[in-house]
């Protein structure tokens, strides 16, 4: 093959590793196991600018889902979505203002229903 | 016998030294008012803060949602629930049949209190003809928000017949939401299918009109909320299934005890372990509690300490030689010290007390000058429940117990020096201590022949009015005020940060009105938007931006759906990709792989298309004209662009190198979008179930492997491809942020995020490459857009505000699905909110000010008694009395400059504190970006706001001005003795 046809394959095979690779970056993760929403972490934007807070998580016990909230400090809900059961969704974000805390709390969707997992979460 | 001589003693001397007595009452009074005020001020503060937080929460612990009303019974039998109360699901009102603004009514005050929605302005409806509404929906129907006027609303019983037609007054308006809360609603719910939150209240008397017959009720219970609505549910033969735990009064009070601060140390949120930590008292106070008071009350110790001090040695001089008859009669000192030390402490006791009660009396009056003013709801701080009292100050205790102990301690010091003498030296009080250096300065002979010889000069080198504690006062007073002030601003700004978020992300910083499509419209899976009839028409839009008042306007159509279906010739980076789901190996990630390709596949797209997002703006055409200079590769044609021949591709800066060479002038761009049914248009997608609606397109059983269960895997599809025929007119790159949040879409807001991020420096790219064509060619390409998603306005420096205000609302009230912003409003709830905490910052500076001014004023009339006979003297040789006046006011007028001078070294420190937090945090020794454990200390400093900033000059002006004014005022004593002094008898006198 010539040499413009492998460079052109290596760079697609290095993009799509890094696809591979990348399509699950986050900063942070922490377990939870848990019957109730519970308050996961807390993040803090130091910067002078706004930035954009991300979460993710795929249950691996339970059923029904689990559902994700992000709130300011006072408790004033900005965000929430349902993460269903062994399902891929794409992350629930939240601006988090310039000096400004947000909270991430995580329950179960069906309220009793013990759910477990990971939740992941970061800021760009 | 003895101790009622000693008591008529006593008695008689106060009687004849009134004077003395008022001052003393006065330092004690007005300090232990200045206490007590500002505890019960923070006491407000914070139960302002308890109420908002249950009016985002709402004061229950559950929420049952459209029950029959016969279940009520079960609710009100278990023994489970501590409390519960319920409204009403009447039906609907609105600008049309579709409008959506539920209505309700609730049954008792209970009901009300408990559901904790308060009107911000007026009140709950009082009869049949009045009504609440929340403000977006006074907006909505073109409405000034004022209460009193009359409203005409048709309303629809739940099913969504129209019922009947009426004219209401609007006697009280809610916000049952803000510009940056989630769905619009500070109590939406996270449950299957939503619900809509109450808008609207009518009294209970009309709830029969309506024929409804569900309620919603919500508890209050001490147990597991789960259990007790398991148990309720299981005795009520009636099925229901929407609840939702909403956790309110947990956490509220987890708020409001400050455990928040204390996070990570397993504190689960219940309100068992809430009344845990109130009785083991692990709760924090917050910075006014903690910081600001003590340091008030340890400046009001010092400052009455110097006042009292003084005070106590003129009446024990006065009384030296009653003492020294005392002690010759054979009383002991110690006897002689332990009934002075009563005595002076009964006296303050008596004036604390009712400087307490002062104080308490004065916070009433403010209270209610303040609700007639701004804020009808503001607080008292008397009436404050457990869990305020738990974290603040006991007003009456700190002032009580601040202000005996620096009285004490003020007592003590001159009580024990003269019980260290003997009686003889006790009748003698002119005495100069062995040791005692004198006062006079020592001049030269030559230096007396060099000199002048005036009578100031005189004067000058024979007394001293100057007292060194007066410095210190004045110093301590300036500085705190000055700091204080500053820091209060900062403090103020700190917690209008959400405000200041609010203004930025809805465009307000620069415009004065913004509009958007609200957040129901989120994307479903694959970024398919629907809600077209949401959003703001087109002649609506063109017949507000030329009304007289407005002097700049801006406004587009967004679609973020569209889409660029490449067939693999040309690749886009991968964080456009639409196609989210990768293989990773695990056999269910394989099968979400699948499901994804099936739905994208059942769409009409083919499994070798890479698909890649392009969001597609429409402005307005004379907005093009600032693109001119930004185009790389052709150019801008209105015509073709409104035609929909030709699009703009705009290109953000961070992407310019990764789409380098991608996009040129006259490529075909093979464009599309899903368009959905009419009736998929209206679906809700948040909490969406779609397997309610259709049948999946992809359905696959596969085993987990850590609980060998199956796992359904699903995948739906909804809508259908729609081919755009069009051609890149010219390409744009945009580096301005201004620029990019006007023709580019949030890279987010369409992504949300899952694909890769870019790493750039300022860690992503915030904008995303865009399609920009004119608001005519979505329908030239037969697409459902035809409304603008975003508008802005700015009204003209000259305009009046209130005419404005009325013509837009009559504009857009009609229009659906999009929320209103006005950034008046905003700033109006800034300033009330920086009034509050100013409120207590001044109070402080001024009760700070008053008793510091007093002391002096005690100080110089002390000075100049005590130096009485040298007055006197010269008086007699023939010194003017004017001359000596003149003297003592330029001496006290120097005080006020030294104290501003001194006031800057505080501020400038704690700025250099401020500076050294920032640094650490910018250099990344104090990385915090993700807590866990405690909150450091400093994150709840405003540390990056400039202390320096809030007119230092002017504020620093006007506290010298008013210290000077105050220190004229507390030198008239000074002046007046000396106006009054009898020469002959001062001369001739030896004590007095």
């Amino acid at each position: 093959m010539n040499r413009g046809l492998r460079n052109t394959a290596l760079a697609l095979l290095v993009t799509a590793l890094l696809g591979i690779m990348a399509s699950r970056v986050y900063a942070l993760s922490v377990g939870y196991n848990t019957s109730s929403t519970i308050w996961k972490a807390t993040a803090y934007n130091t910067t002078t600018v706004d930035k954009t807070l991300y979460t993710n998580t795929r249950p691996a016990a339970g059923t029904g889902g689990v559902i994700v909230e992000i709130t300011l400090l006072d408790n004033t809900e900005i965000a929430s979505k349902l993460f269903p059961y062994y399902t891929g969704v794409s992350d629930l974000t939240a601006i988090i203002p310039s000096h400004e805390f947000m909270k991430i709390y995580v329950g179960p969707n069906m309220p009793g229903q013990n759910v477990q997992g990971d939740l992941h979460y970061g800021t760009y | 016998m003895k101790i009622y001589m000693l008591f008529a003693l006593s008695l008689n001397y106060w009687k004849s030294h009134k004077r003395r007595l008022l001052t003393l009452a006065a330092v004690s009074i007005i300090g232990a008012a200045a206490l007590c005020m500002v505890g019960l001020f923070l006491r407000s503060n914070k139960q302002i803060a308890l109420e908002k937080e249950r009016t985002i929460l709402g004061d229950y612990d559950a929420i049952i949602y459209e029950i029959n009303e016969q279940s009520l019974r079960y609710v009100s039998e278990n023994s489970g629930v501590g409390a519960y109360g319920y409204y009403r699901e009447l039906g609907y009102t609105g600008p049309d049949k579709n409008a959506g603004y539920k209505v309700v009514s609730f049954p008792d005050e209970r009901s009300v209190s408990m559901y904790h929605m308060p009107c911000t302005k007026g009140h709950y409806p009082e009869n049949a003809d009045e009504i609440v509404m929340d403000l977006e929906l006074v907006k909505k129907l073109g409405l000034f928000p004022v209460t009193g006027q009359t409203v005409s609303l048709t309303m629809y019983d739940t099913g969504g017949e129209e019922v009947f037609r009426k004219d209401y007054v609007l006697s009280g308006i809610i916000e049952a939401g803000s510009p940056i809360t989630y769905r619009g609603y500070y109590r939406y719910p996270s449950i299957a299918g939503g619900y809509d939150v109450p808008a609207v209240i009518v009294s209970d008397e009309e709830a029969g009109r309506f024929g409804g017959k569900k309620i919603t009720v919500y508890i209050q219970t001490d147990n597991d909320p789960v259990g007790v609505i398991n148990e309720i549910r299981h005795n009520d033969p009636a099925e229901f299934n929407r609840v939702y735990y909403s956790n309110g009064r947990a956490d509220t009070y987890f708020y409001i005890l400050g455990i928040g601060n204390h996070f990570g140390d397993g504190f689960a949120i219940n309100m068992e372990n809430i009344r845990d930590a109130l009785q083991t008292g692990r709760v924090w106070k917050d910075f006014y509690s903690a910081v600001a008071v003590p340091l008030f009350s340890a400046l009001i110790f010092v400052i009455v300490i110097l006042s009292v001090v003084s005070l106590i040695g003129n009446v024990l001089r006065d009384r030296a030689d009653f003492i020294a008859v005392l002690r010759s009669l054979g009383m002991t000192k110690y006897r002689c010290a332990t009934y002075m030390f009563i005595e002076l402490l009964a006296l303050f006791a008596v004036f604390v007390t009712v400087g307490i009660g002062a104080g308490t009396g004065l916070h009433l009056i403010i209270v209610e000058v303040i609700r007639n003013a701004y804020l009808p709801g503001f607080p008292s701080g008397l009436d404050v429940n457990e869990y305020i009292r738990a974290v603040t100050v006991s007003p009456y205790a700190n002032a009580f117990a601040v202000m005996i102990l620096s009285c004490v301690i003020a007592v003590l010091i001159p009580l024990l020096r003269m019980m260290r003498l003997t009686p003889i030296e006790t009748f003698d009080p002119n005495r100069v201590r062995p040791g005692k250096r004198s006062s006079r300065r020592h001049i030269s002979s030559k230096e007396r022949l060099r000199k002048k010889l005036s009578w100031e000069s005189i004067v000058a080198d024979n007394i001293r009015f100057h007292d060194y504690s007066v410095v210190v006062i004045v110093c301590i007073i300036m500085a705190a005020s000055f700091l204080g002030y500053n820091y209060f601003r900062a403090l103020s700004d700190m917690d209008n940060n959400n405000y200041e978020f609010m203004l930025r992300t809805k465009g307000l910083d620069h415009w004065d009105y913004s509009m958007s499509r609200s957040e129901e419209t989120e994307n479903y899976t694959f970024v398919t938007e629907n809600h077209h009839d949401y959003g703001i028409p087109y002649d609506e839009y063109v017949s507000f931006s030329e009304e007289d008042f407005i002097s700049d306007t801006f406004a587009r159509m967004v679609n973020r759906s569209t889409r660029l279906a490449y067939d693999g010739t040309v690749v886009l980076p991968e964080y456009l990709n639409l196609r989210d789901i990768y293989k990773t190996g695990d056999e269910i990630d394989e099968a979400l792989c699948e499901a994804q390709e099936a739905m994208i596949q059942a769409l009409g797209y083919d499994a070798g298309e890479n698909i890649y997002a392009l969001p597609t703006v429409g402005v307005m055409e004379n907005d093009l004209e600032l693109l001119q200079k930004y185009v790389t590769d052709g150019r801008i044609d209105a015509q073709k662009l409104s035609s929909g021949e030709e699009v703009l591709i705009v290109i953000p800066k961070e992407m310019e190198k990764d789409l380098a060479g991608i996009f040129h002038a006259g490529d075909e761009l093979p464009l599309s979008d899903i368009v959905l049914s009419e009736a998929e248009d209206g679906y809700d997608f948040n909490y969406f179930l779609p397997d309610e609606y259709a049948e999946p397109v992809f359905k696959k059983s596969v085993p987990d492997q850590q609980s060998g269960q199956d796992i359904e895997i699903e995948s739906f599809a909804f809508g259908r491809r729609k081919d755009i025929k069009t051609r890149v007119g010219a390409v744009i790159v945009l580096s301005d942020p201004e620029l990019k949040s006007r023709y580019a879409v949030e890279y987010k807001s369409f992504m949300d995020g899952s694909a890769y991020r870019l790493s750039a420096s300022d860690g992503g790219s915030l904008y995303t490459l865009t399609a920009l064509c004119l608001p005519r060619a979505f329908i030239s390409w037969g697409l459902p857009d035809n409304k603008f998603t975003e508008a802005y306005f700015k009204i003209g420096s000259d305009a009046d505000i209130s005419a404005a205000n009325v013509k837009w609302y009559e504009t857009f009230g009609d229009c659906k699905g999009i929320k209103y912003n006005s950034s008046y409003e905003i700033r109006e709830k800034m300033n009330n909110d920086i009034r509050n905490v100013m409120l207590v910052c001044v109070l402080m500076i001024f009760t700070l000010i008053t008793v510091g001014i007093m002391t002096a004023g005690i100080k110089f009339y002390s000075k100049v008694r005590s130096q009485a006979t040298t007055i006197a003297r010269l008086r007699a040789l023939g010194m003017p009395a004017f001359g000596i006046e003149k003297i003592i006011i330029r001496q006290n007028m120097v005080y006020p400059v030294i104290g501003a001078l001194f006031a800057i070294l505080p501020v400038a420190a704690c700025q250099m504190l401020f500076d050294y937090i920032s640094k650490q945090i910018e250099s990344g020794a104090w990385d915090v970006m993700f807590i866990s454990g405690d909150v450091p200390w400093w994150i709840t400093v405003p540390y990056y706001k400039d202390l320096f900033g809030y007119h230092p000059v002017l504020v620093l002006g006007i506290l010298v001005l008013i210290v000077w004014l105050l220190i004229l005022l507390a030198t008239l004593p000074q002046i007046g003795y000396i106006k009054k002094q009898n020469i002959a008898q001062s001369v001739d006198s030896e004590r007095y």
